[in-house]
């Protein structure tokens, strides 16, 4: 019996023209219809399918064949034909397998990270292996550059594949990947499934791989034992000649191509046309995206397509679409890593690597606590969690505590707030560090999925990703801490091992979107989209490293290692194949690609598009009606996102039940977008650009602080002195080899700039002794360091106090409080604060008309009056910090009124890197006719009114406003650049 | 109006009773077929076996998994000592087919139906409908069906049997003659005395 294998070219419908050949010779309208078994690479071309059946029987009843997909196809086989069925686990799970028999030959490493690596690694040799049904053969010469234990493995590959299945076998656990193969060694019920089939159509498989197609054959063959002799068909999508891998299938299987009758073929619509878009960055492609859905509404489902060949890319692609009232279908693997949940599962899993005994860092609690979840669980709850997160911020610079414990956080806390935190301990904390086994391993991971609960049942995306991502994790995970045969000889399995290995499956975890019922604007991956047709298709990112992806890396699996394991290489013809029908498969194709601009990073647009544009040049002939067209698009800035509702309750919330630090309210000054990522998302600030410069100031502040104490408790605490006696030498030495700041520098730079930081501090050491020895300066006192100010600052403003807020808690650290006594007998107390970049100074002039300007400021909170009072504190703010410390000083009792003496607060930076003036203040020692006294009096009634100005501008501006200053500096560029492009 | 997402939503949450209530439900429902598929093999059949079979379907795994599976095993092992299971496999015996599950569309409200089991004999056909309790039964589901497999095949007779796993239980609810007789006339059935199907009709 020869197989018939027919073509439909790609300029037909397939699906449609195979529907219209199942309708002519399946009996829909009998129960043994259901006998027919029409396989589909894909889930998505069964659901299609499905549907144009139904559109073409036009409302009639009748019964439909057993439409699968491939997967769907062979786990069927495998139920009914296996003799010892094996329990299924998830292919992330192999690797697990592999560890015991790492130690049985030999091979090891002493991290637990290299170990689980390596281990993954390996299986996937034996997979690629598996799936051309190759038996490895030791390789006597590996090649020289893998690690010893890589080269060692395949020395014994051999006896290491024996082991494995052995131990596979022993085990009776099954993979997915391993399905064909399994069956192939198991189906002593094969004619009992077979007797179930009545036809069997293979439709749209390109090419199938060793164990694959013997699965097909063996099949094939149990068919033509039957008394009622079936013969399967196959359908391939192509023209004549077919694609070279299209052949070699055909050649596999024994097939032989013939035209398939015309009076099946549903013809595409002839005029089509492929357009080419070039964008400089994927967010303006969103917006493109945006702009061609707003005039479109998509009656069927093969209307309008959207593929994205980097299914990361969804990301982007919501919000932009999100508010549009357009029913979509998303299918795609989507990266559970994005979801917030897991992030909170992954902070979790990181404190417990952190935790020594029953003690966590402080800043680790803190990150967990200040998880924007917590406040989506506990609505009602957040002004408890700011104040456990504050508390747990300011233990954090009490050196004396690093770590806490849960139950000591619990002590040390308010009472009221402890009822939080015994809800918050169990699932985030405790239940974790039960952690020794798979089974209290599985029993942590259900407590935590259990208090995610509320988060799961809306019907808002979010929400059914939430869901979703729980049910992933039931199937997926849990399964296999739940399988107690896979661990039985690992040895030693520590709770290192065991969170590293979750960490890891959750890592590659994906959530397999799935658009049902089928409707509106389809969403689709890359792979998703085979043998599908829309009317009109945009394909995102025609990029190289996207179309084709990028191969996985597998060191194991170069080129030059498949040649030696008789493995097959794979140069992306099948992906040619896939984008040659993908530009077949529609009316209209839009095609869109990020252009690079000079030094910056993105891939060159795709082989498969310059192939196109070359092809349609050398052929002197557009490829379609409508020529190539390369556009540079230019995105729409959006000037602002809407303030909503809860986010105006949420800033009320914020102000009413938390200390307002400085850096809270100076953050809304400076970009209410930043104030809204920060305070309002929640997302965590992280700039690693700067890294190196965070750690010099870091050391500076550490170096003050101890250096000032030491010449605070000193008897005899003249500057002089401590310049002779060189003691803080010594000091600074011990502090810069504990803390490191140069470890981030070369050599080079690292003596430069540990030479800077000694310089900067001999040379203001000598500036406070020139003031000694100028008796400018008769007394110089170290008040605190490292101190905490705090004003209630009492609301009289008829609008706030209409909205309850009668007042708020103001909260500033300041670095260093100094009482100065002067010639003059005037004492001031100076709230200073530490800069390492000699720039940052206070700008007296904008200082001395801050007093007349502040009046102007009026009841409108815009945009522009916004700029406007940005400007009262000089540029980038630098004004900002000092005044704040210097309003906070002024109301502080402690240290000004328990004195016979008057003493004036004032405020301003310490710049030891600014050799000429290492000092500024707010208010000037001198040159002013009025009295510093007096000039506070008239600068803190300006400032109240000045604060109270911008705490309503957070709550009656109708926009968070973005502004375009020192945003390289600013650490949400990222998610900035990507709202800001939407216009 | 916002977007709104198609996308299937998750099958499985966090265990509940009335989901360990479905998945043994499930289990069984797989089980019950297999057997019925694999009668002539009776003797060699186990229901550890069985179950494990069942279980490829589903990958999520209960925290109360081991329970779930051993009940299914335990009524496997009570079904395949049941009485009732005599009177099944004899429905069973002379079939011409047997389908599980076949997914019927219907043209009318443009749904598609999956009844649980279904026999065909020579103008006949009988519906087996599988359900953990009896109380887990629904009369509309069941008359739906029976409505759809009228319209398809009206020169069949119908017999409409409800199958219940706890306890282990068969009854006929609903015994229809041919719709459309040999001269082609449309004949409406007798509705039958049991209770159950008392809104059948």
């Amino acid at each position: 019996m020869e197989l018939k294998g027919y073509l439909i070219s790609p300029s037909s419908h397939f699906l449609k023209t195979l529907v219209n050949y199942c309708i002519e010779n399946i009996p829909l309208n009998k129960v043994s219809a259901s006998r027919y078994y029409i396989v589909f690479p894909t889930k998505r071309a069964s659901l299609f399918f499905k549907f144009y059946l139904r559109e073409k029987l036009n409302r009639q009843s009748f019964i439909i064949p057993k439409v699968l997909s491939w997967e769907e196809f062979l786990l069927e086989v495998y139920v009914y034909s296996s003799k010892v069925p094996y329990r299924l686990l998830p292919d992330e799970a192999k690797f697990i397998i592999f560890l015991p028999i790492m130690n049985q030959l030999g091979i090891s490493w002493s991290e637990p990270e290299k170990l689980l690596f390596w281990s993954a690694k390996f299986v996937e040799v034996f997979e690629e292996l598996e799936k051309e049904g190759i038996r490895p053969k030791n390789l006597y010469y590996p090649p020289e550059h893998l690690p010893i234990q890589a080269k060692s493995f395949f020395e014994k590959i051999d006896e290491a594949y024996a082991l494995f299945t052995k131990l596979r076998t022993h085990k009776k656990i099954l993979f997915p990947s391993d399905l064909p193969t399994r069956i192939l060694e198991d189906h002593a019920h094969l004619d009992s499934f077979i007797s179930s089939i009545k036809g069997l159509i293979f439709a749209g498989f390109v090419a199938l791989r060793k164990a694959e197609s013997e699965v097909i054959k063996l099949i094939i063959s149990r068919l033509k034992l039957k008394a009622e002799t079936i013969e399967p068909l196959f359908f391939f999508e192509d023209d004549y000649p077919p694609h070279r891998l299209i052949e070699k299938t055909v050649k596999d299987l024994g097939c032989e191509l013939i035209p398939l009758d015309v009076k099946y073929l549903e013809k595409l619509n002839d005029e089509s046309s492929i357009e080419v878009f070039a964008f400089p960055d994927p967010e303006s492609e969103t917006v493109y995206l945006r702009d061609c859905l707003s005039e479109t509404q998509p009656q069927r489902p093969d209307e309008f397509a959207v593929i994205l060949p980097d299914p990361t890319m969804i990301q982007a692609v919501l919000p932009k679409i999100q508010d549009f009232p357009l029913e979509v279908n998303i299918t795609l693997p989507y990266k559970a890593k994005f979801l917030p949940i897991n992030q909170l599962l992954q902070q979790i899993l990181c404190i417990q690597r952190e935790r020594e005994e029953n003690r966590y860092p402080l800043s680790s609690i803190s990150k967990v606590i200040s998880n924007p979840l917590l406040r989506l669980l506990f609505p009602d709850q957040y002004g408890n969690l700011s104040r456990i997160r504050e508390v747990l911020e300011n233990e954090i610079k009490n050196p004396e505590r690093t770590r806490i414990s849960i139950e000591e956080l619990k002590e040390y806390l308010d009472p009221s707030l402890r009822p939080l935190l015994d809800k918050l301990d169990e699932p985030l904390f405790s239940i974790w560090e039960e952690v020794e086994s798979p089974f209290t391993l599985t029993k942590a991971l259900r407590k935590f999925l259990e208090f995610l609960k509320p988060l799961t049942g809306g019907e808002d995306l979010i929400s059914i990703l939430n869901g979703l991502y729980v049910e992933q994790i039931l199937e997926k995970i849990e399964p296999i801490f739940a399988n107690t045969s896979i661990w039985e000889d690992i040895s030693p399995l520590s709770r290192n091992i065991l969170l590293k290995i979750l960490e890891i499956l959750l890592a590659e975890l994906e959530l397999p979107l799935y658009g049902d019922p089928l409707a509106g604007l389809q969403i689709l991956g890359f792979l998703e989209a085979r043998l599908l047709s829309f009317k009109n298709i945009i394909v995102f990112d025609v990029n190289e490293g996207t179309l084709p992806p990028r191969p996985p890396t597998n060191p194991l699996l170069t080129d030059e290692i498949r040649v030696l394991l008789k493995l097959p290489i794979y140069r992306n013809e099948i992906w040619d194949y896939y984008f040659k029908n993908l530009i077949h498969s529609g009316n209209k194709i839009t095609l869109l690609f990020v252009k690079a601009e000079k030094g910056q990073l993105a891939e060159e647009p795709s082989r498969f598009l310059q192939k196109l544009v070359w092809k349609s040049k050398k052929e002197k002939r557009n490829l379609e009606p409508k020529p190539i067209s390369w556009k540079i698009f230019s995105p729409v800035m959006r000037e602002f996102i809407p303030k909503t509702e809860d986010d105006k309750n949420l800033i009320f919330n914020m102000l009413k039940d938390s200390s307002i630090s400085r850096y809270l309210i100076e953050t809304y000054l400076y970009c209410p977008v930043r104030f809204y990522f920060k305070y309002i998302l929640r997302l965590e600030e992280k700039n690693e650009k700067y890294e190196e410069d965070k750690e010099i100031g870091n050391f500076f502040h550490r170096f003050f602080e101890e250096f000032l104490n030491i010449a605070k408790n000193s008897d005899e605490g003249s500057f002089q002195r401590i310049a002779i006696e060189g003691w803080w030498r010594d000091l600074f030495e011990k502090i810069w080899e504990e803390l490191k700041p140069d470890r981030f520098f070369d050599p080079l730079n690292a003596y430069i700039v540990k030479k800077i930081a000694l310089t900067s501090v001999e040379k203001y050491l000598a500036y406070l002794v020139k003031c000694e020895k100028d008796s400018f300066l008769v007394e110089n006192k170290v008040l605190e360091t490292e101190k905490v100010l705090t004003y209630i600052l009492p609301i009289k403003d008829s609008f706030l106090s209409d909205l309850n807020l009668s007042f708020i808690k103001l909260e500033g650290r300041v670095d260093l409080l100094v009482e100065r006594k002067f010639r003059n007998s005037q004492i001031q107390v100076i709230a200073f604060d530490l800069k390492t970049n000699p720039n940052k100074n206070v700008s007296t002039k904008i200082i001395s008309n801050l007093t007349s300007d502040v009046l102007k400021l009026t009841e409108e909170y815009t945009k522009e009056t916004l700029y406007y009072a940005r400007k009262l504190t000089a540029s980038n703010l630098k004004n900002f910090q000092p005044l704040f410390y210097f309003f906070l000083l002024w109301h502080d009792e402690s240290f000004l009124k328990n004195s016979k003496h008057l003493k004036v607060p004032n405020a301003g930076y310490i710049t030891p890197t600014n050799f000429e003036k290492p000092e500024s203040l707010i208010i000037p020692y001198s040159g002013r006719s009025l009295s510093p006294y007096k000039q506070g009096e008239i600068l803190i009634l300006r400032l109240k009114k000045f604060l109270l100005w911008i705490i309503k501008h957070m709550i009656f501006s109708e926009s968070f406003y973005f502004i375009d200053d020192n945003c390289a500096f600013c650490s949400y560029q990222m998610p900035c650049r990507s709202l800001r492009i939407g216009g | 109006m916002a977007l709104k997402p198609n996308l299937i939503r998750p099958k499985y949450t966090i265990s509940s009773e009335k989901e360990n209530h479905q998945r043994l439900g499930e289990i069984l429902h797989f089980s019950l077929s297999y057997i019925l598929f694999n009668h002539q093999l009776l003797n060699e059949l186990n229901p550890d076996n069985i179950v494990t079979r069942a279980l490829l379907y589903s990958r999520s795994s209960p925290d109360n998994l081991t329970t779930i599976a051993y009940s299914a095993e335990t009524i496997i092992e009570n079904i395949l000592n049941d009485p009732h299971l005599k009177e099944l496999l004899d429905l069973v015996r002379d079939a011409k087919q047997i389908y599980s599950e076949i997914e019927i569309f219907a043209g009318d409200d443009n749904r598609s139906y999956r009844p649980d089991f279904i026999i065909v004999k020579d103008n006949l056909l009988i519906l087996l409908e599988f359900k953990l309790r009896e109380e887990d039964f629904s009369e509309d589901q069941l008359k739906r069906y029976i409505e759809l497999l009228r319209n398809l095949f009206p020169q069949h007779g119908l017999l409409a049997y409800l199958v219940t796993f706890t306890p282990f239980t068969l009854k006929l609810l609903k015994k229809l003659e041919p719709a459309i007789g040999n001269h082609g006339t449309q004949r409406i059935s007798h509705i039958s005395q049991l209770t159950l199907f008392k809104n059948l009709s």
